[in-house]
């Protein structure tokens, strides 16, 4: 790197070196803002899903803690003719037929 | 009496006592109307032989290409069935994707202590968190809904395939 001749060219167009510097850093600033604002908002959107996920979860946790304690209930209530039932092909099945009006 | 008839008296006693279990809880469910117009399903339910108790209508939606069940929601909701009559239900709900099959499932509420103080409402929105998309037949999913609490008393499907 010769230093003499950047300084030779510097004292000869030190206006056009101003004016360059003048636009190259607003242009230079905004763009990196822009850049900034766009990764900021993109990080506060995944925090967000993220944390809309966690409440998700704490109630779908909620939920299946009271799943789990209500099957330890029926547990320990079962009787010996609960043990074992067929919804669908027993005497006791539980289906009905139905022949709807449908309107489509 | 002889042995064979003693045995055969126990052998019908059982029976009996064995039948009564779910016989007394039976509820006669049927969907008497669909429209499935504008991606939007308006269903119509009847539930009959309401002994002494209030059941629940709860319905499950197989959707066409798909192995589980989903519960029916409208604007990302879920929605329940609304009791119009003292034997009728109604329920609206968007089509998200082809539906297969309606099941309508009539469902008798465990007592309120083993709830934990639960609203129906809440116990109701509890049943999106059960994962009925991933049971592949109707039955474990009676069966899901029985262990939560929610006893079966009574289930009809409608075949909306062309």
């Amino acid at each position: 790197m010769d230093i003499e001749k950047q300084e030779t060219f510097l004292r000869k167009h030190w206006p056009a070196v101003l004016i360059a510097i003048a636009i190259a850093a607003p242009t230079t600033w905004t763009l990196a803002y822009q850049q900034y604002s766009l990764r900021i908002e993109l990080l506060e959107s995944n925090t967000s899903t993220l944390r809309k996920q966690v409440d998700n979860l704490s109630v779908k946790v909620a939920v299946l803690e009271e799943y789990k304690k209500r099957t330890s209930e029926k547990k320990l209530r079962i009787k010996p003719n609960e043990i074992e039932f067929d919804f669908e092909n027993s005497e006791s099945s539980l289906f009905t037929l139905s022949k709807p009006r449908i309107i489509q | 009496m002889n042995i064979i008839s003693f045995l055969r008296s126990i052998f019908i006693v059982t029976l009996l006592l064995s039948s009564g279990a779910y016989g007394s809880s039976y509820n006669e469910i049927k969907i008497d109307e669909i429209d499935n117009r504008n991606n939007v399903t308006r269903l119509i339910v009847s539930v009959a032989n309401i002994r002494g108790h209030f059941p629940e209508v709860v319905i499950l939606v197989k959707k066409k290409q798909t192995t589980g069940f989903f519960l029916p929601k409208y604007n990302g909701k879920l929605v329940k069935p609304t009791k119009i009559s003292s034997n009728k239900w109604r329920i609206e709900f968007e089509n998200v994707g082809r539906i297969e099959k309606v099941y309508a499932i009539s469902c008798v509420l465990a007592d309120t202590s083993s709830r934990s103080g639960w609203s129906i409402e809440k116990d109701y929105q509890s049943l999106e968190y059960l994962d009925f998309y991933k049971h592949t037949s109707i039955k474990q999913s009676l069966y899901v809904l029985d262990d939560f609490g929610w006893k079966p008393t009574g289930y009809t499907y409608a075949d909306l395939t062309p």
